[in-house]
């Protein structure tokens, strides 16, 4: 049964390197995750991702085991980004260019019944989806991400961003619309079935 | 020409139809070295005041066996220049070396006998395979079936004495 992420951190504390090393295995993908969403440049992102985990180290000693990992973890990660974003260091790439953010797309579930043209056409979707979170806007890009890739509720989303719990509903509204906007524009527009 | 949305796609996107659409898109991963890189960097991290530095598994067994060597040595060293456990030591290993060596001796004994019998029987079952050595096996067992076969008639005949009885 694999350790969990107290025990982790408990060995961790306690001087063990394989604890750290399985804390920095299991969590590597949603840091980065975060991100890359919020950064858009896989290479930075890379690089804020092990700030974030250096400084998770230094301050584990501070982590109160009452809380989630994970959450505490994100707010780690989300202050990283947030830093880069407000120091305004990003390199804006082309909006035609940045769909391929460190992602890559894979099929949809239960394509065995779908016809080849049904896959390509789920595959193109999800390219569009991609550009469209793309041209969000960084705090946008955040709250998508936590909400619907890390399936996060909003009380954790509240506490890993710090804002209140109406910003947080009315930022999802206002990036699932304008989502919705570039979706349209990029040629995905409501089916009249 | 615009594409069929396969998941409904409405003008404002709903919580639940935009976790379905997200569910299509693998989350992004760093590269394989990230785990490894991080590391190296946590480990070259200062760390605050009374936090324990992290250890590797492999130097620490090192450090353990460093440990045990040296206080195995060091007692060694204590028996040693003590006189009656270093005479005591000494006939040990001199024991020891000794029964070692008779080990040995009988071991090699053991093969060499192995060794004169499994040539000795190669040997003769090389000879066996060729036509005169067969000729000879056969010839052998049929002196050797006559002369058991007359000498079983001759203890038998109870009818007749013994040239041995006469004379006595």
């Amino acid at each position: 049964m694999p350790a969990t992420d107290v025990e982790l951190v408990r060995g961790a504390l306690d001087g063990s390197e394989s604890a750290f090393r399985d804390i920095v295995q299991r969590y590597q993908r949603p840091i980065y995750g975060l991100i890359v969403r919020m950064v858009r440049d896989p290479a930075r992102a890379e690089e804020l991702a092990q700030d974030a985990f250096v400084k998770a180290f230094r301050a584990l000693h501070t982590y109160d085991v009452h809380r989630k990992f994970s959450a505490w973890l994100l707010t780690i990660a989300h202050h990283v980004a947030i830093d880069e974003v407000r120091k305004g260091s990003l390199t804006t790439e082309p909006l035609e260019e940045t769909t391929e953010d460190g992602t890559r797309m894979r099929e949809f579930a239960d394509t065995s019944a779908a016809t080849p043209a049904v896959i390509t056409e789920r595959i193109e979707l999800a390219g569009a989806l991609q550009k469209a979170i793309a041209r969000l806007r960084p705090d946008y890009r955040e709250v998508v991400a936590l909400r619907y890739e890390r399936d996060l509720d909003y009380d954790e989303i509240v506490e890993i961003t710090g804002l209140p719990m109406g910003t947080v509903k009315s930022t999802l509204h206002r990036a699932r619309k304008e989502l919705a906007e570039h979706m349209e524009n990029l040629g995905w527009s409501p089916t009249t079935r | 020409m615009e594409p069929d949305n396969p998941l409904n796609l409405p003008g404002s996107l709903s919580d639940q139809e935009l976790r379905a659409l997200l569910k299509g898109v693998e989350t992004p991963a760093p590269s394989d070295q990230f785990v490894a890189r991080t590391m190296r960097a946590v480990r070259r991290e200062p760390l605050p005041a009374g936090r324990r530095a992290l250890r590797n598994p492999l130097t620490s067994l090192a450090g353990w066996a460093a440990v045990v060597a040296g206080v195995a040595l060091s007692a060694l060293m204590l028996v040693l220049s003590h006189p009656i456990f270093a005479s005591g030591l000494t006939r040990l290993v001199s024991h020891g070396v000794r029964i070692g060596m008779s080990m040995m001796q009988f071991v090699g004994t053991g093969i060499a006998v192995v060794d004169v019998f499994s040539t000795t029987g190669l040997a003769v079952a090389r000879a066996a395979a060729t036509v005169e050595g067969t000729t000879g096996l056969v010839l052998m067992g049929v002196v050797c079936a006559l002369s058991l076969s007359a000498l079983r008639r001759l203890l038998a005949s109870e009818g007749e004495d013994s040239q041995w009885q006469e004379l006595s």
